[in-house]
Order: structure tokens, then sequence, then C-alpha cells
């Protein structure tokens, strides 16, 4: 009677395990493949979906009426003006306002992701890009009239800061008009749809248009280089949760063919026995992918909503085909686990089914114990890590399944370490967190040398560098290209460089991995330069990592170029936000803007950083549960030397540590085997996703792995195998012996 | 003089059944007491009992002083670790130790130094003529060989009290009889002993009393306190 309801109750909680097992991994994996699917050509995704503009016009409303502009299949004419805002006293930086009634028609279909669209005079909605926090409910002051911040809405195409009703822009400085044309997929036909749209008008009534071209290159060029490694932690915690899925599944497969045997004696015929096999972990395995896909939803949420942020898109939710794909996926594959032990069991005899499944392999035991039983070891530690021994396959379970949970755990901290250097060394924002810019347009002001004065004496400033962009061409390239240029030491600044040194003289020049290859050139190599019309030759002294406009980019040192903005570094200790407020005040009255830099990038960071934690965390838990499993199955077999231990005196503590060192040996090696495989996934993988977006690497952004690091990550192994054998462990302590020693 | 171990008044329930029912039960130091009765009549039970591996449902169970029906799980284990030794009908040796390293075991468990568990150990396999087995493993011993170990096992840290549940039960009646005249000698040389057996001639060659169990109580007090 006990033995067939210990049978039950073991089947139950494989049950159990198999479900929770393929519930983290379903989990995983649809977060994994969400966020996949949703980093796919996000701008083209979302320009879809809001009926982005091709063209963004602007006409000149003293040369052609409203009226005339007017046409089927565009949106606008929409009044226009730049203007800068005042809040609190402080004046914003200048803005794009555009009067529009509708955020919906049949072009540029704005999404407003908080409050409401603008209903009338005095309101005004903000592009979600200009809106910060402090902006929030606020009202802001333009040309003396305050509007209150009623929304926050998003333009895939960028066509405002900020909407307001029409009635408060009535002398609009410009008419806006969005187009979308049959054919734009090059700046040609661009081009040609736009001399379409503008045949007849007035000369001089078009005052300039821009392509979506270039707004999708620069979104596009923000997360390119960051999507390889999210593609390769997101396959990773795939493959991961597949893998001890079929460890899990079909260990309790082979767990119970001591059952198979039993039930084949009583004439079932192997069909059968195969069948209520496969079926015994389909169901639960079914539930747990059914929880684990809604979870895997309900977590992708508040990421997917950040990542839909940072990809300049509209809501992003999990692609409906992941929802299929994933349990159906996990599904076979559990079936197909659970079949290939099965089939095995079912052509074996009763007798060999019976004997697999319950004798264990004493003769490994032994020698273990003998070679163990010589350390000055505690007894009940010493048989229980010789216990591995006599159940070499599931000992290799288990192994397996921490192996994974470690490696996962080393390579995501390499990762993500890794990360945190490519995303400073990309934004400079920690080394460089204030940028002194000085405003273009009718009110700007020539350089005059005190403004590096001003920022130089206020306290609290560490480095100043000045910057200048210029554009030059370099012969065999068409286009041009941007020359950002320096006029000082930027070493400071988070820059890196892949190879190489910093430019010394303006005769050198560091370039980004991207011009390197598509001009055939390397570092040492020397290349001429076209700027106004006059040719020099450089000497490309290093290779920087960089990855906006594809890395066809120059940086150049000329101590004595005219900067039109500073990047400021203070000294440790001093207040950003106070620095800011003080300069801001001393530069009062000028042209001048102290702006923080850009916090976008950093929350693309934080979303990777959630992704791969959440993905850790999941896939450290099904590694667990592989344990927990393999344990489970392991006492319940040994119930019966148990209750004899706890006959002659062991006490509760001492069956716990007898159990935990039973995993804790396997834990340790496990650690140990995946330090040096997460290390080499880590270095391997990164250079080639790298590559993949079009760029080489820092070499010091793959050296993450510190001694203190890697003794934390060492012990990983050891804290999945005893976390995973706790439960069991303690389960074990409470058994009855009195039942168990009344059989043989 | 207090008995060596007083049950008063135990009932145990299980779920479907009831073990023990009001049993009132007691043993002297040194005394050999054979526990008798139809299968299922609570026999095992009140082995169990004594031996703190279960709880009685009500009553009390004194051992040597101890309130053993107190005991925590931990302390249970260590009350049985110093003076309970169990024999048990099918020997219940750890397979994958060697015979000595089972016998090591109580004493290994209760942190013994490991010399002078080696040397007890050394005396008590010479004593049950099972020396020359020491590093031999129990599957390859024959059934009295292997209850040998399983009582030098139970005396390895000179328990108080040695229960046997059916020792002989597994054995054919030579080795069985060999096996008896051990416990016997033990018994004279002062330890206390509970014997749980079904063979009436069993029981009364080696008990100075017999004990028999119906339903779970004691049927006929026989026998008498002998010396
Ligand atoms: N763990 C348990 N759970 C439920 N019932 C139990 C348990 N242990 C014993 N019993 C029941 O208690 C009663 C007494 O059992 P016990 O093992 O003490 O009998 P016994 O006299 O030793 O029998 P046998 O001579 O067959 O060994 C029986 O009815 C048995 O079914
Ligand atoms: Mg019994």
């Amino acid at each position: 009677m006990t033995a067939i309801l210990a049978g039950v109750s073991r089947r139950r909680l494989t049950a159990v395990v198999v479900a929770l097992v393929v519930l983290a991994s379903g989990t995983a994996s649809v977060l994994g493949l969400g966020l996949l699917a949703a980093s796919d050509a996000p701008f083209d995704h979302a320009f879809a979906q809001q009926s982005g503009a091709h063209a963004v016009a602007a006409f000149d409303p003293s040369k052609v009426p409203a009226t005339g502009l007017a046409m089927r299949g565009a949106s606008g004419p929409f009044p226009q003006a730049t203007v800068r805002p005042t809040i609190d006293g402080f004046r914003l930086s200048p803005m794009t306002v555009v009067g529009r009634a509708d955020p919906l028609g049949p072009v540029d279909k704005v999404s407003v992701d908080e409050g409401r669209w603008v209903r009338g005079p005095g309101e005004i909605v903000l592009n979600r890009e200009f809106a910060g926090p402090r902006l929030a409910g606020a009202t802001l002051t333009v040309d003396g009239r305050p509007l209150r911040v009623v929304g926050v809405a998003y333009s895939v195409s960028r066509t405002a800061d900020a909407w307001v009703s029409p009635q408060d822009l009535p002398h609009p400085q410009s008419l806006q008009m969005l187009y979308r044309f049959a054919q734009a997929a090059t700046e040609d036909q661009v081009r040609a749809g736009m001399i379409a749209v503008t045949r007849g008008l007035p000369t001089g009534a078009l005052i300039g248009s821009r392509s979506y071209l270039s707004v999708r290159l620069s979104a596009n060029g923000a997360i390119a280089p960051i999507v390889p490694f999210l593609v390769a932690f997101a396959v990773l915690g795939v493959v991961m949760s597949v893998l001890i899925v079929v460890n899990v599944v079909s260990g309790s497969v082979v767990a119970g063919y001591f059952r198979i045997g039993m039930l084949k004696s009583l004439g079932f015929t192997p069909g059968q026995v195969v069948a209520a096999h496969v079926v015994q972990v389909l169901l639960p395995a079914a539930l747990g992918v059914t929880l684990g896909a809604l979870l895997g939803n309900l977590l992708s949420v508040p990421l997917l909503e950040d990542a839909a942020q940072v990809y300049g898109t509209g809501a992003l939710t999990v692609a409906p085909w992941i929802d299929v794909v994933v349990p159906a996926g996990l599904l076979t594959l559990v079936a197909l686990a659970a079949l290939v032990p099965a089939l095995r069991a079912g052509r074996l005899s009763a007798i060999e089914a019976i004997t697999t499944g319950r004798a264990p392999r004493a003769e490994h035991g032994r020698a273990a114990q003998r070679l163990l039983g010589g350390l000055r070891l505690p007894r009940a530690v010493t048989l229980g890590l010789a216990r591995p021994f006599a159940r070499p396959a599931r000992a290799a379970t288990m192994l397996a399944a921490v192996l994974f949970g470690a490696t996962t755990i080393t390579f995501a901290l390499g990762l993500g370490s890794s990360l945190y250097l490519i995303e400073d060394a990309l934004l400079h924002d920690r080394s460089a967190p204030l940028e002194v810019a000085m405003m273009r347009g009718p009110d700007a002001v020539p350089y005059d040398g005190s403004l590096l004065k001003t920022i130089k004496d206020q306290p609290g400033t560490a480095h100043v560098v000045g910057i200048d962009r210029r554009d030059v061409t370099i012969p065999g390239l068409s286009g041009s290209l941007p020359m950002t240029v320096f006029d000082g030491d930027v070493s400071w600044t988070g820059r890196q460089l892949i190879s190489g040194r910093w430019f010394r003289t303006p005769d050198e020049v560091v370039v980004p991995t991207g011009l390197l290859n598509s001009m055939a050139l390397s570092v040492g190599d020397s290349t001429a330069l076209e700027q106004d019309g006059a040719r020099r030759t450089v000497h490309i002294v290093g290779e920087i990592f960089e990855t906006d406009d594809a890395g066809l980019q120059v940086f150049a040192l000329d101590p004595a170029a005219t900067a039109t903005r500073y990047e400021v570094a203070l000294t440790p200790g001093t207040d950003l936000e106070t620095y800011r407020n003080t300069l801001q005040t001393a530069l009062q009255g000028r042209p001048i803007d102290v702006s923080l830099n850009d916090e976008n990038g950093r929350r693309l960071f934080s979303i990777l950083l959630g992704m791969i934690s959440t993905l850790t965390v999941l896939l450290a838990v099904v590694a667990g549960l592989g344990v927990f499993n393999a344990v489970v199955l392991d006492t319940r077999e040994r119930v019966h030397d148990l209750g004899v231990l706890k006959a002659i005196g062991m006490e509760p503590r001492q069956t716990i540590a007898m159990v935990i060192a039973g995993v804790a040996g396997l834990g340790l090696l496990a650690g140990l085997v995946a330090l040096p495989a997460g290390l080499a996934l880590h270095r391997w993988i990164l250079p080639v996703m790298a590559a993949a977006a079009g760029t080489g690497l820092p070499p010091g952004d793959l050296d993450v792995y510190t001694w203190d690091r890697l003794t934390i990550l060492a012990a990983s192994g050891l804290t999945i195998a005893i976390l995973g054998a706790l439960i069991p462990a303690t389960w074990a302590a409470r058994t009855h012996p009195a039942p168990a020693l009344r059989t043989e | 003089m207090t008995p060596l171990i007083q049950l008063t008044a135990v009932t145990k329930r299980y779920d479907a059944a009831t073990a023990l029912r009001e049993l009132t039960f007691e043993v002297g130091a040194g005394e050999a007491v054979a526990v008798m009765g139809a299968s299922g009549s609570g026999k095992s039970t009140l082995l169990n009992l004594v031996a703190g591996l279960d709880r009685p449902t009500s009553g009390t169970v004194a051992v040597d002083g101890v309130q053993v029906h107190a005991l925590s799980e931990a302390g249970a284990a260590r009350f049985r670790r110093q003076r309970i030794g169990m024999i048990f009908q099918f020997f219940n040796l750890l397979d994958d130790l060697t015979v000595l390293d089972n016998i090591l075991l109580p004493s290994r468990l209760g942190g013994t130094p490991a010399g002078r568990a080696e040397i007890r150990a050394a005396e008590l396999m010479a004593a049950l003529r099972i020396d020359r087995h020491a590093t031999t493993y129990p599957a390859r011993l024959s059934g009295g060989e292997r209850q040998r170990v399983a009582i030098a096992r139970a005396l390895m840290n000179r328990p108080a009290i040695l229960l046997a549940d059916e020792p002989t039960g597994a054995l054919d009646t030579a080795t069985g009889e060999d096996v008896l005249d051990l416990l016997l000698d033990l018994n004279r040389t002062g330890q206390t002993l509970i014997l749980v057996t079904h063979d009436p001639a069993l029981a009364a060659r080696c008990a100075q009393r017999v004990v028999t169990l119906v339903d779970g109580a004691v049927a006929a007090p026989a026998g008498g306190v002998a010396r």
C-alpha cells in the first residue's frame, strides 16, 4: 500500500517539477523571442503603423495660401513655428511647434502615450523625446502666453517637438505638409515625390523638406550596435531552456523505469507503457507552458514599453506568432524528450526495467565511499559526496543542468559588464556629463573665448574640451562625412580606442571601424581629406569605437578650432544639477545651452540589463529545478537507506548535510567548468556580434572578469546546486523512517 | 527501583488503524523481554516508540530517565545513537559501505574519535566472528553474517537497550539459533533486550518474560519478573 502511495506522490511531484521547468523555460523563451522580434527593424514597423511621413515639408505662408497646399493622401497644412519656451524662468532649447487639431489623419498618425491631445487654445502636447519628468503637467510660457502640458505623444516621423491647437499659432512662420509617396525606398524616389507634389506652386514657396530616410538612419544607428547582443542572449536563453527541459523530462522518465517494469508485469503492452509515460509528462508540460507564456507576456510588458520608447516606436507587444511557436515548440520538445527513454523502456523486459529503475550502481558508489572515507570529514558529508557515483547518469544530468545555469550566469555577468563599458564609450555621458552648446540661428553670437573662461572659472570644472563639427570628403567615398574636431585632449571624455592611439597633431586623425572597412584602410595608413575645396593628407593613428553614421566619420585635433560646443567633466563630488544651474545663471542672457548628456541611450542599456537579468534569473531557477528534480528522485529512491540511517541515529541536520553534500561536489565542479565556458562564450560572442554591427570592440571592454567577480562566479554552480537541493533535503530529513524500514 | 523502560497508557493511532491502545509496559535494566503477537498487533510500533522513531498519540514513553515522547527529531536521533541499538528482520545494512564502515556508522555520526571507534569495531567483529569480512560488502555475506554485522553496528555505541525486531525471521533455523545465542550471551552480560518474535519456542528460550500483544494491548502478562 505505502509503496503504491509513494509511487503516486512521486509521479505527482515529478509532474509539478516538469510543469515548473517548462513554465520557467516558456517564460524565458517568450521574453527572449518577444524582445528579439520587437528589435527587428523597429523603426520600419512603427513607421508603417503610424503611416509615417516620407517627406516633411515646410512652405512659406506668404507665398502660398493654405488652401493651395491641401491634397488627398497628405496631412496638413499645419501652422508651424520655432519658439523658445520658458519654464519657471528657465529658457528651454528651441522647439518646433505645430498647430494640429487632430493627431490622426492620412499621414503621421501621432500616438498619444500619456494624457490626451489638445482640445483648444492654451494647451500643449509634448513629443516624448522632448518631455522630461520636469515637464509633466507643467505650464510652459511661449511669447508671454501660458501653455499647459496636457499630454505626451510620439511621432515616428518626428514632425514636431510639440503640438498646440492651430488657434495658438495664428501667424505661423511656415506651413507644415506631411506626404507619403508610392515609391519612397531611396532618397531619389523621395526627391521625385517632392517634385511631383510641389509642381505648379510659386517659386520659393517650399522652404525646405526632410526625407524620412535620415530619421530612419539615426533611429537605426542608435540601436544597431545593441541588437546583436540582445539576439545573442535571447538565443542563449532559449537554447538553455530547451536543454534543461530535455534534461529534466528524460530524467523523470528514466526514473519511472521501475514502474514501467511493474506495469509490464501487469500486462501492459509496450505501446501502452510508452503512451502512458509520454502523456504523464505532456499534461503537466501543457499546463506549465500555458502559464509560462502568460507570465512571459506579462513580464515583457515593462521591458517592451521601455524598448518602445528607445526604439522610438508606438506600443510594442509580444508578436502573436511567439505565443503559438513557444508553446508548440516546447511541447514538441517535451514529447520527444519523453519519447526516447520511454521507447527504450517499452523495449525492456519487465525484469530489466525493474532492475534498471531500482538498482543503483553500488560498485561505483563503493569505490567513491572508500576514497572519501579516508577524508577527515563528517561521515554524513562523505556519505553524501559519494552519492553521485552510485547514479552516474542522474549525476551527469544534474551536472549538465547546473553547468548550463552557471554558464549563463557567467556569460550574463560578462555581457552586462561589457555592455556597460560599451555604452560608456558610445555615449560618454558618464565621463563628460555636461554639454555647453552655442545656439545656431538668428540670435547666434560669434565665438569670443569668454565662454571657455566662464566654464573654466566655474568651481567644479575638471576638464573642458571644445568641439567643432565640419563636413569633409574623402576622395573615393561618395558624399560628405562629418569630421569632429577637438581643440585639445579627449582621452578623458570616455571615448575609447579599439587600436592605435589618439591624435597628437592636426595631421593625425582617428576613425571608426566603419570607415576603415569601407575604405579598406588600416591604422598606420594615410588618406587624403578635402575640406572647403582644400585637400590635405592625414595619418590614421587610431581606430575609435564609434557607431553613429555607420562609423563613416573622422575625428581630428585642431588646437585653433572654433568650438561650437564644449564637453565638460566635473571634479569628483560636484553635484551635476547645482553645477548646471550655476553655469546657466552665469551665462544668463546669452544664447547658450547647458544640457545634460542625453539619457535615452542609458535607457537602452537599462532595458538590456533588465532583460539579461530576468532571463538569467529564470535560467538559474530552471537549473535549480533540474537539481531539485534529481534530488527528489534520488531521495525517494533512497528512502530505505535514509530510514536505516535515522534508525541508527542520524540527526535531521546530518541528513540535510548528507543530501546537500551529494550535490555540492557536482555544483562546485559545474561552477568551475562553467567559468571557462562562460568566459569563452563571452570572448567569442561579443566580437562576433560587434562585427555583425560593423564595428570592432575596444579590448578593455572585454576585460570584465576581475578576480573578485570570478571568485563569486566560481561559487554560482555550488549555489544553484545547494538551493535546488535544500527543499528535498529537508523533506528527506523529515520523512518517517518506520515505513521504510519494513520494506526490503 | 524505577524500570529502564516505562510506557504509560500509550496509544498510537494511524489514519486507518489503532496500533496500540492504552498500553502500559515496563522493562527493568538487564531484563530480556520477548514481545509476541499476531501480525499487525503492534509489536513493531512498540519498538519504534521506545526508539523514538515514532511518537505516541497519547501516553508517555520514558527510557533511562529520558522522556522519549517529548524529544525533538534531533534529540531523538541523539538518544537513539547513545542508548538504543536496533536490529531488523532484513538487516538494513547500507549496500555501498563495507562491513567495517557499516559498523562504524553510529560512532562516526556521533563524532567519536576514529581511533577509538576502530578499536571498538575490531573488538565487536572479533567477538561476532566477522572480522575477516571487514572490507567485504554486505551483498557478499550470508544472511547470518549480515545479521551479525547488524548486531555489531547496533552495539557500536554501547547502547543501554537492544531492540530486535524478528532478528531471525529471515534466517534458516540453524543460523537463527546462532544469532539468538549471541543475543542471549549479550543479555547475560547485562544488556537489556526486547525481542519481537512470532516463534513461541524462541520467546520461551531467550526471554525471562513474554508479553503478548492482541490488537495493540497486552493480552496475558506471562512469566512474571524473574530473578
Ligand atoms: N506508518 C503506518 N501508517 C499507517 N498504519 C500503520 C503504520 N505502521 C503501522 N501501521 C498499522 O499499525 C498496526 C500495527 O502495525 P505493526 O507494524 O506494529 O504490527 P506488527 O505487530 O509489527 O506486525 P508484523 O508482525 O506483521 O510485523 C497495523 O495495523 C499496521 O497496518
Ligand atoms: Mg513488525
